[in-house]
């Protein structure tokens, strides 16, 4: 069962709304008091990810093609390395078949480390992506532990060089954030997806879930699509077919 | 005798305790340096000087919730917009003295943990994208000769500078 949430509007983000509208005054040339904000988040939207796991290749673009994007660079040290997005061998042993699987934030509709964050830095926007709010993340690490897909990792060291368009630092908790840069830019299409396309395995697709016209609803509504963990009831918006 | 005893005890301590530290506060007169302000790329800045000045940090403090949850971005008040006019490519906030923030709050004995995360200096692929009143990556900078007096004063902070004599 999903449940279609609507994004809710504030009284100050009415009013704010309302001023901005009628108080865009421009002072100097290029130069404006007060602009009408940019519109937000798309209304309405949820964004998820499909990936088909019989296409998905022995390759690690994905993983590479996000690591670069957002700047992460591992330290060599694998066991508190961040990880935004992995590759998972998943083996049947009784016939032997194996195949591979990205796996990264599932952008819950209903994310377990929003429920125990205790100072609302896990939070889930109105478009669908759960992302760290590092403003106000304390490094408590409960989400790492609440997430049942092992999604997020702590920066324990000092960085510098980060990408400009994803601040990251020492004492805070990160996770995949869907591109959220690109998607705000009005890109429709992730680092990994990208990279994945440009591979020739076309194993991933971004879209919006809750259009039904989208290439991604109507893969889902033609050949179906697993969560992993879906007796968890988390609703994830990444979507799996062939596992 | 025991009188005035009394009173050149008491000279000696004023003397201590307010002529001598006096003399040495008048040694510190005369005007602070400020610190070297860096000259921005473009030719204005997005907000009045008097106002960017004194509220830089509460436009960013106060619009960052609203880009983060609601992706509702100010252009004009953009982090990396700022980072994108003021500091050098090759400026670090480590270095103070290299770094346009820095520099200044480090003067003021400011700690923001601003670059703890975000990136302390343009991205050059990036450089002016976010920015809209500023040009863009292919522009070539024309050297500006005007310097920053010539700037303040535009907007009476400063005497406008003397005109070169013919």
């Amino acid at each position: 069962m999903s449940q279609k949430t609507s994004a809710p509007i504030s009284r100050r983000q009415f009013i704010t709304g309302a001023a901005a509208a009628v108080a865009s005054v421009t002072i100097a040339p290029g130069v404006f008091l007060m602009r009408p904000a940019d519109a937000g988040t798309a209304e309405g939207v949820r964004w998820g990810l499909l990936i088909d796991s019989n296409r998905c290749g022995d390759c690690n673009a994905c993983v590479t093609a996000c690591h670069e994007e957002n700047g992460v660079r591992g330290m060599d040290r694998p066991r508190t390395d961040a990880q935004w997005i992995r590759k998972v061998e998943l083996r049947d042993p009784d016939t032997g078949h194996s195949h591979s699987l990205p796996v990264m934030c599932q952008h819950c509709e209903h994310p377990p480390c929003e429920d125990v964050c205790p100072t609302g830095a896990s939070f889930r926007r109105a478009d669908g992506i759960v992302l760290v709010n590092k403003h106000t993340c304390i490094g408590c690490r409960y989400c790492m532990l609440a997430c049942p897909y092992k999604a997020r990792s702590f920066i324990h060291e000092t960085l510098t060089d980060q990408a400009a368009h994803a601040p990251r630092g020492k004492g805070t908790v990160e996770s995949c954030t869907l591109c959220v840069h690109r998607i705000d830019r009005g890109e429709r299409t992730t680092a990994c997806v990208e990279a994945c396309h440009d591979k020739g395995n076309g194993a991933m697709l971004f879209g919006d879930l809750n259009d039904p016209d989208s290439a991604i609803s109507r893969e889902l509504a033609e050949h179906g699509g697993t969560a992993i963990r879906a007796d968890l009831g988390l609703n994830p918006g990444v979507r799996y077919q062939g596992i | 005798m025991l009188r005035g005893n009394f009173s050149g005890r008491t000279a000696w301590r004023w003397l201590m305790l307010g002529a001598l530290p006096l003399l040495f506060l008048a040694g510190c007169g005369g005007s602070v340096e400020p610190p070297p302000m860096m000259e921005a790329r473009g030719d204005q800045c997005v907000e009045p000087l008097d106002v960017i000045r004194k509220d830089h940090g509460k436009l960013l403090m106060h619009e960052r919730d609203d880009a983060v949850i609601r992706a509702v971005r100010n252009p004009d008040h953009s982090f990396v917009g700022c980072i994108d006019c003021h500091v050098a490519t090759e400026a670090r906030h480590t270095q103070p003295e290299t770094h346009f923030c820095a520099s200044c709050h480090s003067f003021n004995a400011v700690r923001m943990d601003c670059f703890e995360c975000h990136r302390d200096r343009p991205e050059a692929e990036h450089l002016h994208t976010l920015n809209p009143h500023a040009p863009g990556v292919d522009f070539a900078w024309a050297p500006n000769h005007r310097g920053l007096a010539a700037s303040l004063a535009e907007v009476d902070l400063l005497p406008p500078p003397e005109a070169p004599k013919p």
